[in-house]
């Protein structure tokens, strides 16, 4: 079955003053995707979503949900969107089933269709029992199941959340993405940010956003396969000494400080070269705690295809 | 659906504004406490202003004008002097607001048939408190020496005595219920600027916390949002004029001669000008304190000076008069008190009636008109210097700011 695209980004930009937020983007979604939009914070995540969500006009280029312009046509846009922003957008002295039932009326879901929603999204995000308690009570992650709860209530044609993960404790957090994994085995089509690079490897295809720019744009796999190297994790007892001397090795493409530990990516076609790493450290009398390989993640892909892209700015 | 959107905003809204205290108390006892404070200090008198008294006389005539200045209520004696130059020095240090001088012959009828007048020097900085001192002692000394021109020549001193002062005067100065009743009705709109303010506060408050995002990203009506939000506004505020008029009626005995449906149609008209006006301010001002100030100028500053409530507004250039006709309070002070008072009939007031329902529509469709369902980036100041080296870090960080 051919990809039908739902979203559709030409050539868009945004200023903000003389400060770009985003840059010459083009992008297509398809219907039925989970699609991630990863960056660190500043790289212009929000105001693309606020683009998509037509609450915010591209300076540059168009933007068309379902062949629907977001700037002449936002009204049609903003019905079969729903939109969860970053910042608590419910009222915190409404209760859980007065801010649902208030999401509710704005969409115009009335009647049993109404009553058999509001079933379905308690059950779906467990806000049953606390139906009566004032969203302003609620926990962290609980805030953010009740504005995807309300962001769902008009079962829309795409969904749109924007860090809904931010903020929220590592068990709530994977909590959340098993709710957007469901919605998107149901087919929904979700555009969803996010800082955290892990939460990317459950996009079905991730976007990932620099300063505005596209770095790469494709499922998180192939995003992984073009980092043409492997990692090795690297604990020494002098780490600024030891990253002195991998400087100067001609096989590592990258080097990544993370904590107290250092994560090499190597050129993996060149045979023996986690031996040419040993051996210059050992050279230089620096004293390895540990050297051993681990799998390359989306968080050393991404810091990898940054600085090659900052590489390429500054030459 | 523009229906289910007005009676979802509105629901909403009244939930914020019953389930917020301060907000509650604004809308339903704040007009009516406001306007005892300001009623109060209307009607205030001057008591016991402190007053030297130089005697040089020091006779049985002068014992007795002192007596006479002792009971009365407005002044007291805090200081008996032998010179004048003496009263200098309590005047310098704010202690006393006049000084009376009684003179060496004060009681003796001269040969012409006139009498040493009593002097008296009043500290003029306050002028209303110091006209009550003047009006008071010039009554209790006229009164003294009509008293001594009566004991000296008998019946005949009525020939000789300038015809006796009434005490009219006094109450010009001491403003009693008789002028209350003309501010009341006035003060009634200046009151109702309370609803107005809230309302401002509460868009501005919405798009402050972030609410209005969300809001702004659903289909809903931008006219059901506005008029929503407004709906629990008008009824409060209803609520408040009925509040004020009992008030009125019940404390300070002010006249109600009109009809109470013609008051409610033109009270209802005025509130959703004011609160309609309050909407505007809100679209263009996003944050809660600076709409909060600019509300304060619009609904109590030119209303207290201009709208005709304690100055005639016939008496101000033409340009003010049709530049206050764009406040609701001008119209709405210009037909409640004949209405009040009078009891005039709205087929009488018909221009200012039609000026309120003008502005009730316009501002309502200027705030509707001007409203975007976007979301509102401010941008760095470009008036804030920072040095050179800082100024990408500082215009990166506050577009991140801007788009969190």
């Amino acid at each position: 079955m051919p990809a039908e695209t739902l979203v559709e980004l030409q050539a868009v930009g945004r200023q903000f003053g003389n400060v770009a937020a985003i840059q010459n983007l083009t992008i297509m979604v398809n219907r039925g995707e989970l699609f991630g939009v990863i960056g660190p914070d500043g790289a212009g995540k929000t105001t693309l979503m606020r683009m998509i969500a037509a609450v915010l006009n591209p300076s540059q280029g168009t933007i068309t949900v379902g062949g629907n312009d977001t700037v002449a046509a936002a009204e049609a846009v903003k019905t079969m969107t729903g939109y969860m922003p970053q910042r608590f957008g419910l009222y915190a002295d409404l209760s859980v089933q007065e801010n649902l039932a208030f999401a509710a009326d704005v969409f115009g879901i009335t009647g049993k269709l109404r009553r058999e929603r509001m079933a379905q999204l308690y059950t779906f995000s467990q806000l049953g029992p606390f139906k009566a308690r004032p969203a302003g009570l609620l926990s962290g992650g609980m805030k953010k199941k009740l504005g995807l709860a309300t962001a769902l209530i008009h079962q829309p044609e795409l969904l749109l959340l924007d860090e809904p993960t931010t903020g929220v404790d590592p068990l709530a957090r994977r909590g959340f993405w098993d709710l957007l994994s469901n919605l998107h085995a149901n087919g929904t089509t979700t555009i969803v940010t996010t800082p955290y690079m892990d939460e990317a490897e459950r996009c079905s295809r991730v976007v990932l956003l620099y300063e505005g720019q596209i770095i790469a744009c494709d499922e998180p796999a192939a995003i992984k396969a073009r980092v043409l190297g492997e990692v090795v994790t690297l604990e020494a007892k002098d780490m600024r000494a030891a990253r002195r001397v991998l400087e100067e090795v001609k096989s590592i493409l990258d080097l990544q400080p993370y904590g107290n530990r250092l994560n090499i990516i190597y050129d993996a076609e060149e045979a023996g070269a986690i031996d040419h790493i040993r051996t210059a450290l050992e050279d230089a009398n620096i004293a390895i705690t540990s050297l051993k390989s681990v799998p390359m993640r989306m968080e050393e892909a991404f810091t990898y295809l940054v600085n090659q892209h900052r590489l390429q700015e500054t030459v | 659906m523009i229906l289910t959107h007005f009676l979802a905003i509105s629901r909403k809204e009244l939930y914020h504004i019953v389930r917020d205290p301060g907000t509650l108390l604004l809308v339903t006892i704040g007009p009516v406490f406001l306007m005892v404070v300001f009623t109060y200090t209307l009607t205030s008198e001057v008591r016991n202003a402190p007053v030297a008294v130089i005697d040089q006389a020091k006779n049985t005539a002068s014992r007795d004008l002192i007596e006479q200045m002792d009971t009365s209520e407005v002044i007291a004696i805090t200081d008996r002097l032998d010179t004048p130059g003496e009263a200098n020095d309590l005047f310098d240090r704010n202690q006393i607001v006049a000084a009376v001088i009684i003179p060496e012959d004060y009681g003796t009828i001269k040969a012409d048939g006139t009498m040493s007048p009593v002097d008296g020097i009043i500290d003029g900085t306050e002028p209303v408190s110091a006209q009550a001192v003047i009006d008071e002692i010039s009554y209790i000394a006229q009164a003294d020496a009509e008293k001594i021109y009566v004991e000296a020549l008998g019946e005949d001193a009525t020939n000789f005595v300038r015809p006796p002062i009434t005490i009219d005067e006094e109450v010009l100065y001491n403003p009693e219920l008789d002028n209350l009743f003309d501010f009341y009705p006035g003060l009634v709109g200046m009151m109702l600027g309370l609803p107005a303010i809230a309302l401002a506060m509460a868009v501005a408050r919405e798009a402050e916390h972030g609410k209005l995002e969300q809001l702004v990203a659903t289909p809903i009506k931008k006219r059901a949002l506005l008029l929503g939000k407004m709906a629990p506004y008008v009824g409060f505020g209803m609520l408040d004029v009925y509040l004020l008029l009992v008030m009125g009626r019940l404390a300070y005995d002010v006249p109600f001669e009109g009809s109470i449906l013609a008051y409610t149609l033109v009270a209802i008209l005025f509130l959703v000008a004011n609160l309609g006006l309050g909407l505007l301010i809100a679209v263009f001002i996003r944050s809660q304190q600076v709409a909060m100030l600019v509300a304060i100028l619009v609904f109590f500053i030119p209303p207290f000076f201009m709208s005709g409530i304690f100055f005639p507004i016939d008496a101000m250039p033409w340009i003010v008069r049709e530049e206050m006709n764009a406040f609701p309070a001008t119209s709405f002070v210009a037909i409640s008190r004949p209405l009040f008072l009078q009891g005039t009939g709205l087929q009488h007031l018909w221009e200012s009636t039609a000026i309120l329902a003008l502005l009730a529509i316009g501002y309502l469709e200027l705030a509707v008109f001007a409203f975007r369902k976007k979301v509102i980036i401010d941008l760095p100041n470009p008036f804030h210097r920072v040095e050179k080296a800082e100024t990408d870090a500082v215009s990166q960080r506050s577009v991140e700011g801007a788009a969190q």
